[in-house]
C-alpha cells in the first residue's frame, strides 16, 4: 500500500502526513489480554487452557459480572473479554451494560448455552458477538486476530 | 530390553484401549465431539490436565446434583434455583462432552418454566440417570488416563541418590 507523503509510527499504528490515523493493525496473540468471565471453575479453566494454547499467555478469570467489573474500576484494560450470561451476584447482561457505560471499549463476547429471547438480550447489552457454550476458538478466532478499533461501536449495541 | 520393550507394549495397548473405549462412548452417545475439545487440551506442560478437568467436573456437578434433588423434591419445588442450576449443569457437561445430559437439563427446564412438579420428577431422574452414565465414563477414561500417566513417569536416575 503507497504511502502519501511522510509518515510515522506510533504504537503499532501509521500516522500519514494528512494527519490521518490507521485503524491499528492486529496484535500479536502473545500479547494480548483477555479476561474470561464464568462462575464455573471447569469452564474457567477450559477457557483459559484453549487461549493459552492459542499463544495468548496473559489471561485473567473473574468468577462472576461484578468482578469483572471491578477489574476494570481497580484500572485493568483488556483486548477481548468472554462473558458467561447466568453469574450469581451480577449477569453477563448486567455486566456487559455496566462495562458499556463505564465507556469499556474492549470486544466483548458472550458465551452461553442459552437461546432464544435470552441470547437475543445478552446481545443487546452491548456484546460485540455471542457463541455457544462450550466455544471452539475459530468462533472467536477473529477478536483474538483483530482487536476492535476505538472508532467502531459494538456490534449489537442499543444505547 | 525386554522389560522396556514389555512396559513400551503395555503403554500402547493401554492408549489404545482408551482411545477404543472413548470411541465406544461416542458411538453410545454418552459423550459427543465436544469431549475431543477438552481432551485436545492435554500438554506435555500439563500433562495431568485431562485428569484434573474431570475431577473438577465430577465434583462440582456432584453437589448440583444433589441441589436439584432437593430443589425439585420440595413440598413446592424451587423452580427458580433449579432453573439455575439447570444452566450450570447443562453448560458445565456440555463442556465436557455430556450432550445427553445437557439435553435432559432442557426438558427439565421446561418442566420448571411449566411449574410442572409430576413432569419434573419425570425429568429429574432422567437428568440423574444421564448424569450417571456420564460419571461413570469420564471416571473410567480418567483412570485409564492415570495408567498411563504413571507409566510415562521417568524414574530418577541412580546417580541422584548418591549421598555427599
Amino acid at each position: 500500500m503507497a504511502q502519501q507523503g511522510g509518515s510515522s509510527s506510533s504504537g503499532g499504528s501509521r500516522i500519514l502526513s494528512g494527519g490521518s490515523i490507521n485503524v491499528s493493525p492486529m496484535k500479536p496473540l502473545a500479547s494480548l489480554k483477555v479476561l474470561v468471565v464464568d462462575d464455573e471453575p471447569m469452564i474457567r479453566t477450559i477457557h483459559k487452557a484453549q487461549l493459552v494454547r492459542a499463544g495468548i499467555n496473559d489471561v485473567e478469570v473473574a468468577a462472576n459480572g461484578k468482578d469483572a467489573v471491578d477489574l476494570h474500576v481497580n484500572g485493568a484494560t483488556f483486548d477481548l473479554i468472554l462473558m458467561d450470561l447466568h453469574m450469581p451476584i451480577m449477569d453477563g447482561c448486567q455486566a456487559t451494560k455496566k462495562l458499556r457505560a463505564m465507556g469499556v471499549k474492549s470486544s466483548i463476547v458472550g458465551v452461553t448455552s442459552s437461546g432464544g429471547a435470552e441470547k437475543t438480550a445478552f446481545l443487546a447489552s452491548g456484546l460485540d458477538d455471542c457463541v455457544s457454550k462450550p466455544f471452539v476458538l475459530q468462533q472467536i478466532a477473529h477478536y483474538l486476530k483483530v482487536p476492535r478499533s476505538p472508532t467502531n461501536p459494538p456490534k449489537y449495541h442499543n444505547p | 530390553m525386554a522389560a522396556e520393550q514389555a512396559d513400551a507394549a503395555e503403554k500402547d495397548i493401554t492408549s489404545q484401549q482408551q482411545a477404543e473405549f472413548i470411541q465406544r462412548m461416542k458411538d453410545e452417545e454418552t459423550l459427543d465431539v465436544n469431549f475431543d475439545t477438552v481432551a485436545g487440551l492435554r500438554s506435555p506442560e500439563n500433562p495431568r490436565f485431562l485428569v484434573e478437568i474431570i475431577d473438577t467436573f465430577l465434583a462440582h456437578s456432584a453437589t448440583v446434583v444433589a441441589r436439584l434433588e432437593s430443589e425439585i423434591n420440595q413440598p413446592i419445588p424451587y423452580y427458580g434455583d433449579a432453573v439455575r442450576d439447570l444452566f450450570q449443569l447443562k453448560g458445565s457437561s456440555s463442556s465436557m462432552g455430556g450432550g445427553r445430559v445437557a439435553a435432559a437439563c432442557l426438558e427439565l427446564r421446561r418442566a420448571c418454566d411449566d411449574s410442572n412438579k409430576p413432569r419434573c420428577l419425570e425429568c429429574l431422574k432422567k437428568v440423574k440417570d444421564e448424569y450417571q452414565t456420564l460419571r461413570d465414563a469420564l471416571n473410567e477414561i480418567s483412570r485409564m488416563e492415570m495408567i498411563i500417566l504413571d507409566q510415562n513417569v521417568p524414574t530418577p536416575s541412580s546417580s541422584s541418590a548418591v549421598v555427599n
